[in-house]
């Protein structure tokens, strides 16, 4: 785990250094952000508002050398519970009696902001300070993050100023409209976090667990049938595995892409026949699109505009 | 500010506290600003878990006139409120100063209501061209999860969406509005039973 750390530390570095000579300077904060975020310890409450609905979160996450664990706590309603660490997921949700155990397997999937990627987003979005602010008593830049093409939705985001944390977020649609908004209202940095906060709080023993077991191919080792042809601009395979999913029978492949910063989801799956997507759906700012391909139902889901996820439903196809 | 006095006004809020420290602490909010945003922050606090703020907040939104009533209802015993026993552990953290920024927010509700109660001890009105910004800036989505699908779709997409939440990047504030999306769902995805 130590190794892990150097080595993160060893990679931030360098991508801040190749950025000052490659890049603009608004694009190193987004670095910041994503370290700031992975590896800093912090607690505190924010809000969440997403289809005109308001939820109150609480937040614990450390990094020490156990490596970066989270819990995460619905303040409205009924207590859902989540909690991360470095390779497992545990969502706990109440009023299911359900605990959904999910594994990753090394760092599949996860879209890092790798230096060709941060070095290719001037290629999609256009990436500028745009004024300070203050968000949670700590004075903040704001960064304005706007798409070239209409294929992937736009970003305000606050950082604070020290360290790049990110402390509020608009996720804006094509025309510029707030869709979906997060923004820290207390948060507390550098305070110790105790084994004891980052215990789950809510009681679940007699709940029912089911678990997503993953067995990550990769991206360039075993072959997969599938393959997608035509992806929209920018974005790119970040992790492709086959995994056993709760509600699935049978093993549904997973391809995950990436555009550096938004993340879209390909689910294929023996087609189940009934209860499956077919055509567009959405929840916030995420999209949906399903259909049926070769008796296999293929899902495509992401936080891009639907046009964007149906095109990539259409861009799947069988290569053998 | 010490724990005592932010236990006191939590207390306030939930209405339980005694009349004679009641009487004694609305003195003090009368003259002190900073013991005043914070009692308007745990009013908001309440409000916004009791999920009773609008539709949407702009965080924006220029506030012209903030104007409160001290009419909390009094009741009972004093002990520490139900805001201050929720925020715990993170209570001994004073909650920011910004935490009133939810009292600057604007408010639009279905695009009609331009002066929202955020309870019924506040009122916050905004600029008429605020009023219209606002308006203009917000997408009219419906209260609902997963739209144009079935119940039984329901289900399989949300079994997708926490899948998903787990690889969320940038967009989803790496992970924070994803797994938000999926914590704050739960209502759909626990209508739809994951098989």
């Amino acid at each position: 785990m130590v190794v892990k750390r150097l080595l993160e530390t060893v990679f931030f570095s360098a991508l801040l250094m190749s950025l000052s000579v490659n890049a603009n300077g608004n694009d190193m904060w987004l670095v910041k952000m994503n370290k700031a975020i992975r590896s800093m310890n912090y607690t505190g409450t924010y809000i969440h508002i997403n289809q005109g609905q308001i939820e109150t979160m609480q937040i614990v996450h450390a990094v020490d050398e156990a490596g970066e664990r989270e819990r995460l706590l619905s303040l409205n309603g009924e207590a859902r519970e989540i909690l991360r660490d470095d390779n497992h997921v545990t969502c706990i949700l109440p009023a299911d009696r359900f605990v959904v155990v999910g594994q990753l397997e090394s760092d599949f999937g996860l879209p890092a902001l790798v230096p060709d990627n941060i070095l290719q987003l001037g290629e999609i979005y256009d990436i500028q300070l745009i004024g300070k602010d203050r968000i949670a008593g700590y004075p903040s830049v704001i960064l304005s993050i706007q798409p070239k093409d209409k294929m992937r939705y736009g970003y305000r985001i606050w950082l604070e100023k020290d360290h790049g944390m990110l402390l509020r977020s608009d996720i804006l649609d094509a025309e510029g409209r707030v869709m979906e908004q997060m923004m820290f209202t207390q948060i507390s940095f550098q305070s110790p976090v105790s084994d004891e906060m980052l215990r789950p709080t809510v009681p679940h023993k007699d709940f029912v667990t089911v678990e997503s077991s993953e067995h990550g191919v990769g991206v360039t080792k075993d072959k997969s049938a599938w393959i997608l042809k035509g992806m929209p601009k920018g974005f790119k395979v970040t992790g492709q595995a086959r995994k056993r999913m709760p509600m699935n029978k049978f093993d549904v492949e997973h391809i995950v892409l990436s555009d550096g910063l938004a993340t879209i989801s390909v689910y294929i799956e023996k087609s189940p026949g009934v209860n499956t997507l077919q055509g567009s759906s959405s929840i916030g700012g995420i999209n949906a699109y399903g259909r049926s391909v070769y008796d296999h139902q293929v899902t495509v889901m992401g936080e891009v505009p639907k046009e964007t996820v149906k095109q990539i439903a259409y861009s799947i196809a069988y290569s053998n | 500010m010490t724990d005592t006095i932010n236990e006191q006004i939590s207390s306030l809020v939930d209405g339980e506290l005694p009349d004679e420290e009641r009487e004694l602490l609305q003195r003090r909010l009368a003259r002190d600003s900073e013991l005043k945003e914070t009692w308007q922050s745990y009013h908001l606090i309440r409000d916004a878990m009791r999920e009773d703020l609008p539709g949407f907040i702009n965080m924006n939104a220029d506030v012209t006139y903030i104007q409160y009533q001290e009419s909390d209802d009094l009741n009972s015993a004093s002990k520490p409120g139900v805001l201050w026993r929720a925020a715990h552990p993170f209570a001994g953290m004073a909650i920011a100063a910004s935490v009133a920024m939810l009292a600057v927010a604007g408010v639009l509700y279905n695009g009609e209501q331009l002066v929202t109660p955020l309870s019924s001890q506040i009122m916050v009105a905004f600029q008429t061209t605020e009023q219209q910004r606002i308006r203009e800036n917000f997408v009219a989505i419906p209260r609902n999860g997963w739209q144009s699908a079935k119940p039984a779709v329901v289900s399989h997409l949300n079994g997708y969406l926490v899948d998903h939440s787990r690889y969320a990047g940038f967009g989803s504030a790496s992970g924070l509005i994803s797994y938000s999306r999926v914590a704050g769902y739960d209502k759909s995805v626990s209508e739809e039973k994951l098989q």
